[in-house]
């Protein structure tokens, strides 16, 4: 490696210190004030993006579901970024032995989101620099995620197995007949319980679980779409649902 | 205004599905039985899910309501709970 290049990739290569401080504290680090943890973060370019998730890395996309459903990075899952719990929201949905990069609408928001994740224990390879914008730029694909609306969906006459994925309660106080239930805490560990040969409608109470695992769902090869605006839309229109049993 | 005295406030806003949830009950556990939880949230989604989590678990939901754009709930521990 050249001396330029070793240059470049230093300046690229960025620390951060997180003190016992409100971002310690909001991961339930037990940090007090005088503690601090090294955090790594890197800057990656989309050829380097490209070559880590050849090899394994999995791309978390922290933006809002309906900007992820527009365009995204195939294979990519959809996380939405939440200073005061991705954490916490990581822990319960994504297993502990994968390496993730992050992708978000600005640097600023994927760096914070790599260096929560770092420190929860995550291990984390960096995030995509200049975001989708940089990637397309580069000469890479996109693709995207249908959205059905409730009334379609309700139309649709069976055309979709149904996917709740919300918690077991929620689904025993109400849902579309039909349903099966598959949180979004379990969908990583159970994605290969669903028939390869499936179309799948991925409802929640408004669209940020959903889309999560539509996005685990289609990783895996699924052939998964969102329901846009969730149980909340659905309730509204006064369309029917079941209540108990699974 | 509500003239239900609340124990307990727990500050959920900002968080996302299924936090709120998440962390209410967590916090229910250190109530005891009729003693009242105040939650503030701010996800659309926690209408629908407190009603849900709160009847799944033997919690009476004494009342919601929205101010200013934050959902409130007054949540009571059930004697099995």
């Amino acid at each position: 490696m050249c001396l330029c290049s070793l240059s470049r990739r230093a300046q690229r290569r960025e620390f951060r210190r997180v003190s016992g401080g409100p971002l310690g504290q909001a991961l339930n680090l037990g940090l007090s004030d005088g503690d601090q943890v090294r955090v790594e973060v890197w800057r990656l370019e989309a050829e380097e993006v490209e070559a880590k998730l050849a090899g394994g890395s999995v791309l978390i996309d922290l933006r809002p579901p309906l900007a992820f459903a527009c365009e995204h990075i195939e294979g990519s899952v959809n996380l939405q970024f939440s200073h005061a719990d991705l954490a916490d929201r990581a822990d319960l949905v994504l297993p502990s032995d994968i390496s993730v990069i992050m992708c978000a609408g600005t640097d600023a928001t994927a760096r914070s989101g790599a260096e929560i994740l770092s420190v929860a224990g995550l291990g984390v390879d960096g995030f995509l620099g200049g975001g989708l914008s940089e990637w397309v730029r580069a000469g890479r694909a996109c693709t995207s995620t249908p959205v059905i609306s409730v009334d379609d969906l309700n139309a649709s006459n069976g055309e979709f197995q149904v996917i709740d994925a919300r918690e077991s309660y929620e689904y025993r106080y109400g849902h579309i007949s039909g349903a099966r239930l598959l949180s979004s805490m379990e969908a990583w560990q159970r994605v290969e319980d669903l028939p390869p040969t499936g179309r799948y409608a991925v409802v929640c109470g408004e669209q940020v679980r959903s889309s999560l695992v539509a996005s685990i769902l289609r990783r895996a090869g699924r052939d998964a779409l969102v329901v846009g605006g969730g149980m909340a839309d659905w309730l509204e229109r006064g369309f029917p649902v079941e209540k108990a049993g699974y | 205004m509500s003239d239900i005295t609340e124990t307990k406030v727990l500050d959920v806003t900002g968080l996302l599905c299924p936090m709120p949830v998440v962390k209410a009950s967590k916090e229910m556990r250190s109530l005891e039985a009729g003693e009242v939880l105040k939650i503030l949230a701010t996800d659309r989604g926690a209408v629908a899910d407190f009603p849900a989590w709160a009847e799944d678990t033997g919690n009476e939901l004494l009342t919601q309501n929205e101010e200013d754009g934050v959902f409130v709930f007054f949540i009571k521990k059930g004697a099995e709970a």
